[in-house]
């Protein structure tokens, strides 16, 4: 289970962290892979992914911002894991059994990882089906974390909302 | 492989070497030590050759100038005076300079340096010019392609006339008059750089070529490069134009070349008897055809070095199976040729025992790498230990050997990346000189401990604190010699490195005798800037207010030099040392200089640490920040934690120690303030005004302590250190995090964080009582541990010497032969019975529970069986340490009324290594008084053979000092008269026969007795020869004891005629707690 996915690399594609923009990178299909936050779907750029693993028990670190749930051990390696609800203001999750920790690339931030209610797919958009504007509010009732969404993307049978994840460790600063 | 690389690493060596035989030989002045003139001269020769093998002219050119002052040098043309010193140091730091920055090495600008240097050498030698500067300018140094050859020239004196082209190297004539006129056959050796043959290096080639011959031109033949050859890029010729006095199959033999890569070119007597003019312009008569040197008649020249190279392998081995039969040869043939032994003879010598090392170099990722996965590997071991069954025989026996293999291999890893502190230290004696010189004092360095190991990662992050801690004592500590002289002291100011172990850490001392901290001008410092208030620093004791320089922005310099005062760098040095897990201390008597006290971790990625619960939250508390554990009745309500101002203490032998539970500082984000200390403690003040007891772990930060109270208590534990996450690295509490044997993540506690953020703070010291603190402090007092083994004897060990206590049963005692056994933290431990050991009493009876006590800073895993676990007992250590005390043991003391023994627990685990056996056969008593009083010097490297010799003759009545090597003895002696010398032979910085030719050579008629393991006639003779008057074999005690008794009684006689009742009396009465 430890690699449920492991994102291959195009050569020449460009990922959010290079661009700050997903239409600037000049793909013309973007995967993003998704996943479940308190019954709305989430994508990040698939290219930003490292691996997702089922959900370790944390450590939790005594008088760390309350984003932080804790220390993991992945193969030997202690990684950080936040927890993205928390992060864009939704209560915690009552049901644990499909849990899982998104690990990102060294490229987006030192170590570290969210833990998502559960995983989607991963779907493919080009650029017409991608907005970049805020989301925040009404609409989705997301009551905060705007820096760290970048948009949204329209499938012909969902929406999902994107993420930008290397805004994830900054934002423990902000407090 | 990279020679260039190989060259500079071996250069640098090389001039490391240098450096410090330069400063000896500033130090000697006249009389110059000519072994150390030799040395050094090889040292510049080696790099010179290498230099000019590889095409570096420049280093070349001032090698060669330095080459030619120590030449006069050598051969006493001239002195070492101030100027010579100075130039010598001066070429070898640009040298230096220039090896460090190797590729730019051919652009450097000298300047006027070599001249200068040769100016001294003699007018005769001055060149008039450097060789061809233009063209140097422009050339990068190896790779250039312009040329086929690039030639390397020494410096020539009067121009290009004597210039002289063999075999399309060009040589100065003046080289060639040089050369000694045995090397009379000159060779071309051709090398493929990329492939020298047997992994040789360039310079250890170039030493190689240096010891039979004279190296006098080289350089790369490039010409094969072209791409339409087809030649793979591989091979990269270089020739080597060498005088020696080999024969061409020797040369064969010693060069490892193939024959076909060794042309003989001429003769040192022809070419010396050409005219110059008419060599430079025709080489044709000695020079093949240009290209052909490298090649066999058929190939074409490009084509030539990739083939030779790689060539048969049988021809190689051949070459270097001829190379081993034939050495003896070459040795032979070499003391023929030269049948008085000169110091050339020796210098060579000590170059082919250089060569011969046994150690290679490795690149420090790999080790980095190694050192991870070593780490990995412990985790594996512990959870497949965990996991492992058993009660199944086979498991259990698997694992026990999974178990001794991991921690072997973690601790040869860890071996690997341990680095002497000499490595550290080695710079400072230079830095000390030139300050002294330029601050106008005189100071004199002494280093210690420089073979005490310590991890490359320390060594390397110390580099800028101890140069700054050194030049510190260098201008603020020290006086200027009059300055001295006015307070009475010697002019000359001592500075004193000292690198040892000590609790699980090392510790760098640098003391000196200066005039130590001026506490007022501390105070008015700290007052001026806003550090501290008034108030607050009559609140401090002198230790504290010293320790106030470490502040940012202090500086107590009256004037700012260039050497330091720039108020940057004493804070600089704690934060480094904290940051690497260490602290500073600092203690100074004003007018009697300082000693800072640097102490470290030995290694940083495995620490030993104490695991602590918290709820279900497992916390690492660094084995180095633990003083004890102690249980203030757990779960039950406590009479011994009082309450004091704002928060709890213990009262801990007549200490106050400040409480506070981990669970509360865990709960709590914010920094504890009065208010929040409070809330706690009455949160904790029963109505009875107890509190409930528990765990407290005595934690240690400086000179302060902490005790934290905790839910439970789990083990000790060598733990990886994996670093804080960077977005939680401004939460004080946490040092880094680990994973733990059953793969969940624990954090590491970082004590002093914690008592910051509980607001433990200078103030504590205030609830300390005073009085004791003092008296402790006046008569060496510490916390001993009270125990039993047998009925009869009480035993006592420091704390300090112990790491834990652990409660064992008798059922996990597992015998190995004539030891036994118990696994402790996954380690196996070897049991020391006390009654095995010492003439003591044994357990009575069967007891199912056992204690063992751990003590630190032994290598191998042990521990001390015990009985019984009485007490912990403040204690003085002015111990009685009577002659005839047994061997394992300190001393005695009297403690609650009763006879205790103090075990000496490093002597203990020096005997429980060698066999059981042994010891008995040698314990044995022979206490026959044999000249009671009189003084003798033993002299023995190994600490165990020092200490038998030592116990034996003290136990006869004899006072005893001890030296470790034949230095140490020279300066003991220096102090004091002894009369006997016995001294082992074979032994490291001054062997047993240099020692006695130096007690000789000081006409000391003390007799001397050679203790060997060495029994040959010959050794004995050399023995004999070196000034021994007696020779003994290792290990006969009733033998020595009587050669001893008898050396003595023909010196004194009057000792043995009569009165000897009452000493003998004492030597031989019953170990009175027996």
């Amino acid at each position: 289970m430890a690699n449920a996915l492991q994102t291959t690399e195009g050569k020449k594609s460009l990922s959010i962290r290079q661009t700050g923009s997903l239409l600037a990178s000049g793909r013309p299909v973007i995967q993003f892979c998704t996943f479940w936050l308190a019954n709305r779907l989430f994508g990040v750029d698939i290219l930003d992914v490292r691996e997702i693993n089922q959900e370790q028990k944390a450590t939790p670190v005594f008088h760390a911002p309350p984003e932080v749930r804790g220390y993991v051990n992945i193969r030997g390696q202690v990684l950080l894991a936040l927890d993205l609800r928390v992060m864009l203001g939704f209560p915690p999750n009552q049901d644990a059994t499909n849990t899982r920790l998104v690990v990102f690339k060294p490229e987006v931030g030192e170590s570290f990882g969210v833990v998502v209610d559960r995983v989607g797919d991963i779907v493919e958009a080009t650029a017409e089906q991608i907005e970049e504007r805020e989301v925040l509010g009404e609409e989705f009732q997301i009551s905060q974390g705007k820096e760290l969404i970048l948009g949204e993307c329209k499938l012909t049978d969902k929406l999902v909302i994107l993420l930008n994840p290397s805004k994830f460790l900054s934002y423990l600063d902000k407090e | 492989m990279d020679i260039v690389a190989d060259y500079t690493a071996e250069s640098r060596e090389l001039l490391e070497q240098a450096e410090g035989d330069l400063l000896s030989l500033e130090r000697m002045g006249e009389n110059a030590d000519p072994d150390i003139i030799h040395r050094l001269f090889r040292t510049i020769h080696s790099i010179k050759g290498g230099a000019a093998f590889l095409g570096f002219h420049n280093i070349n050119e001032l090698a060669h100038a330095l080459e030619s002052l120590l030449s006069q040098m050598r051969n006493h043309e001239i002195s070492s005076t101030r100027e010579v010193m100075d130039l010598l140091l001066e070429g070898t730091d640009r040298v230096r300079h220039m090896i460090h920055n190797i590729h730019d090495s051919n652009t450097e600008n000298l300047g006027s340096l070599p001249k200068r240097i040769l100016t001294l050498v003699g007018s005769e030698d001055t060149p008039a010019q450097t060789p061809a500067p233009t063209q140097a300018m422009t050339q990068p140094p190896v790779q250039s392609p312009a040329q086929s050859t690039q030639p390397i020239t020494p410096p020539a004196n009067q121009g290009a006339s004597t210039l002289m082209q063999i075999a399309g190297l060009s040589v100065s004539r003046e080289a060639l008059t040089q050369v000694n006129s045995r090397h009379q056959n000159i060779y071309l050796l051709t090398y493929d750089l990329t492939h020298l043959p047997g992994g040789e290096t360039p310079a250890g080639l170039t030493a190689k070529l240096s010891r039979e011959g004279v190296i006098l031109s080289g350089g790369l033949n490039l010409e094969g490069r072209r791409l339409e050859d087809g030649v793979p890029q591989g091979a990269l010729p270089a020739q080597v134009l060498v005088a020696s006095w080999l024969l061409p199959d020797f040369m064969e033999v010693l060069s490892r070349l193939p024959s076909e890569n060794i042309q003989r070119v001429g003769q040192l007597e022809d070419l010396l008897n050409q005219p110059a003019q008419s060599v430079a312009q025709s080489p044709a008569p000695i020079v093949p055809p240009a290209v052909q040197p490298v090649a066999p008649p058929v190939a074409p020249p490009s084509a030539a070095p990739a083939g030779y190279i790689q060539g048969p392998d049988q021809t190689e081995a051949h070459i270097r199976a001829d190379f081993s039969a034939e050495g003896g040869h070459i040795a032979a043939a070499t003391s023929q040729e030269n049948a008085t032994p000169t110091a050339i003879d020796a210098a060579t010598h000590m170059m082919a025992k250089a060569e011969a090392s046994d150690t290679i170099r490795i690149n420090i990722t790999v080790i980095d790498k190694l050192m991870r996965l070593a780490a990995e590997l412990v985790l594996l071991r512990n959870q497949f230990i965990r996991w492992a069954d058993h009660t199944d025989p086979v498991s259990r026996h698997l694992s026990h050997g999974l178990d001794i293999v991991t921690s072997e291999i973690q601790e040869g890893v860890m071996a690997t990346r341990m680095q002497p502190v000499g490595n550290l230290l080695g710079k400072f004696p230079r830095v000390v000189r030139d300050l002294s010189r330029s601050l106008g004092k005189e100071i004199e360095i002494e280093m210690l401990g420089r073979e005490v190991e310590m991890d490359k990662a320390l060594v390397d992050a110390l580099n800028g604190p101890m140069t700054h801690l050194v030049r510190n004592a260098c201008d603020h500590g020290l006086e200027t010699p009059q300055e001295r002289v006015r307070a009475g002291k010697p002019p000359v100011g001592r500075l004193l490195l000292h690198a040892f172990h000590e609790g699980g850490q090392i510790n760098l001392v640098i003391k000196d005798d200066g005039r130590g901290i001026d506490t007022a001008a501390v105070r008015r410092r700290a007052l001026e800037r806003g550090l501290k208030t008034e108030s607050d620093l009559n609140d401090m004791s002198e230790e504290e207010i010293h320790s106030l320089i470490f502040l940012p922005g202090f500086s107590t310099a009256q004037r700012v030099t260039d050497v330091s005062g720039r108020g940057v760098g004493m804070d600089v040095v704690r934060t480094t040392v904290n940051e690497l897990g260490g602290h500073v201390e600092i203690h100074s008597v004003q007018g009697k200089g300082s000693t800072i006290t640097l102490k470290l971790p030995l290694t940083l990625a495995i620490i030993p640490c104490l695991i602590v619960k918290s709820g279900e939250q497992r916390y690492a508390v660094p084995q180095v920040n633990v003083e004890e554990l102690v249980a203030v009745g757990i779960d039950a309500k406590s009479q011994n934690i009082e309450f004091a101002g704002d928060r709890e203490v213990y009262r801990l032998r007549n200490r106050l120690l400040p409480i506070v539970r981990l669970n509360d500082v865990l709960a709590q984000p914010e920094t504890f303030s009065p208010e929040t200390r409070r809330q706690i403690m009455e949160r904790h003040r029963l109505e009875d005004g107890t509190t409930l007891g528990g765990h407290v772990v005595v934690m240690k930060f400086g000179t302060k302590r902490l005790g934290m109270m905790v839910d439970r208590i789990q083990g000790m534990e060598e733990i990886v250190v994996k670093p804080v996450h960077p977005a939680l690295k401004h939460l004080p509490c946490y040092s880094g995090a680990t994973v733990m044997g059953d793969g969940q993540v624990a954090l590491i506690l970082d004590v002093p964080g914690v008592a910051k953020h509980t607001g433990v703070s200078a103030h504590m010291d205030d609830l300390v009582d005073q009085a004791q603190a003092q008296s402790s402090q006046k008569d060496q007092r510490e916390n001993v541990l009270l125990f039993a083994n047998g009925p009869q004897e009480q035993f006592a060990m420091p704390l300090s010497l112990i790491k834990r206590v652990e409660r064992i049963e008798r059922k996990d005692i597992e015998r190995v032969g004539e030891r036994e056994f118990i696994t402790i933290d996954g380690v196996s431990t070897q049991i020391i019975r006390l009654d095995q050991y010492l003439n003591v009493s044994p357990p009575v009876g069967e007891a199912e529970e056992l204690f063992l006590i751990l003590p630190k800073l032994i290598r191998r895993s042990l521990g001390v069986l015990a009985t019984q676990v009485i007490d912990i007992e403040d204690a003085s250590l002015k111990l009685n340490v009577d002659s005839h005390l047994e061997d394992g043991l300190m001393g005695s003391s009297i403690l609650r009324g009763r006879m205790t023994l103090f075990l000496d627990i490093h002597r203990m685990a020096d005997r429980s290594q060698a066999s059981l056996q042994y010891y008995s056969g040698i314990q044995a008593p022979t206490n026959t008084a044999v000249a009671p009083g009189r003084k003798v010097l033993v002299v023995e490297d190994s600490a165990f053979f020092r200490n038998i010799v030592r116990d034996l003759l003290t136990q006869n009545g004899l006072e005893v000092e001890t030296a470790g090597d034949g230095q140490d003895a020279l300066r003991a002696m220096d102090k004091n008269r002894y009369d006997l010398i016995v001294s082992d032979l074979q032994m490291p910085v001054m062997n047993g026969f240099d020692l006695a030719r130096n007690v000789r050579a000081r006409k000391a008629e003390v007799p001397m007795i050679a203790l060997s393991s060495l029994d040959s006639d010959r050794d004995i003779q050399a023995a004999k020869e070196a000034g021994f008057n007696h020779y003994h074999v290792k290990l006969d005690k009733k033998a020595l004891l009587g050669l001893v008794k008898q050396v003595l009684e023909a010196a004194h006689p009057e000792d043995f005629s009569g009165a000897q009742a009452s000493s003998a009396a004492a030597a031989t009465a019953p170990q009175a707690w027996m």
